[in-house]
């Protein structure tokens, strides 16, 4: 499996992983009709940042010291053909979310809601960018 | 727009691959700055690469293109 591959994968898992846990605080709490202190929002929001990152970091250095020649290896052309295709498809995606996301603001949506609206959007983009980098390297560019 | 022939890129770099006293994937994907991963997937026909690197390619086994690449309709 190429490195950028394995880098994809954690990518996808450690951010369904964090985000998942992010967003299901962020879904009970608009069931519940609440909308948290700031600060609580604030804190959770770092600490999946802080998470995903460490998350990813770890996983990353793990993977590199099992292959240290692919991963020092630069990107070739399939590796550039595979990242141009993944964000050609992800881009897209987002900006239909975001404009989604904007048009609930004419049916009552909270700036709670809404940030939590493009926080979702991206996350969502960023697992379909990945998403689209595994297929690529599956079916072979 | 007209549908285009079928058709595929079939290639002979393992064959190739044998003739040089078995070089490796990865020894090819050094000489023409690729990956193993990548050379094995222009390999098994899942990757048709660039021109210029196909022609990288036929020039580390010394042969025209059309030794080392043909289309299969």
């Amino acid at each position: 499996m190429p490195f950028k591959e394995k880098i994809a994968w954690i990518s996808v898992v450690t951010t369904a992983i964090v985000w998942g846990g992010y967003f299901t605080f962020a879904f009970r709490t608009m069931m519940t009709g609440g909308v948290p202190h700031p600060s609580i929002y604030m804190a959770a929001f770092t600490a999946a940042l802080i998470l995903q990152a460490l998350l990813a970091a770890a996983a990353t250095i793990v993977v590199a010291i099992l292959a240290p020649k692919d991963a020092n290896a630069p990107a070739d052309e399939r590796d550039r053909e595979v990242a141009r295709r993944s964000y050609a498809i992800a881009y897209p995606v987002l900006i239909s979310l975001i404009v989604c996301v904007t048009v609930t603001v004419y049916f009552g949506a909270t700036p709670w809601d809404l940030v939590n609206g493009m926080m979702a959007a991206i996350v969502i983009a960023d697992i379909v960018h990945y998403g689209a980098q595994i297929v690529g390297y599956r079916r072979g560019a | 727009m007209a549908k285009p022939l079928p058709g595929r890129v079939v290639n002979q770099i393992r064959l190739l691959r044998f003739m040089a006293n078995e070089m490796t994937q990865a020894e090819l994907g050094e000489r023409i700055g690729m990956t193993r991963q990548t050379v094995a997937a222009i390999e098994a026909g899942k990757y048709s690469p660039t021109l210029e690197a196909a022609f990288r390619i036929a020039q580390v086994f010394g042969k025209p293109l059309d030794e080392v690449f043909q289309w299969e309709g």
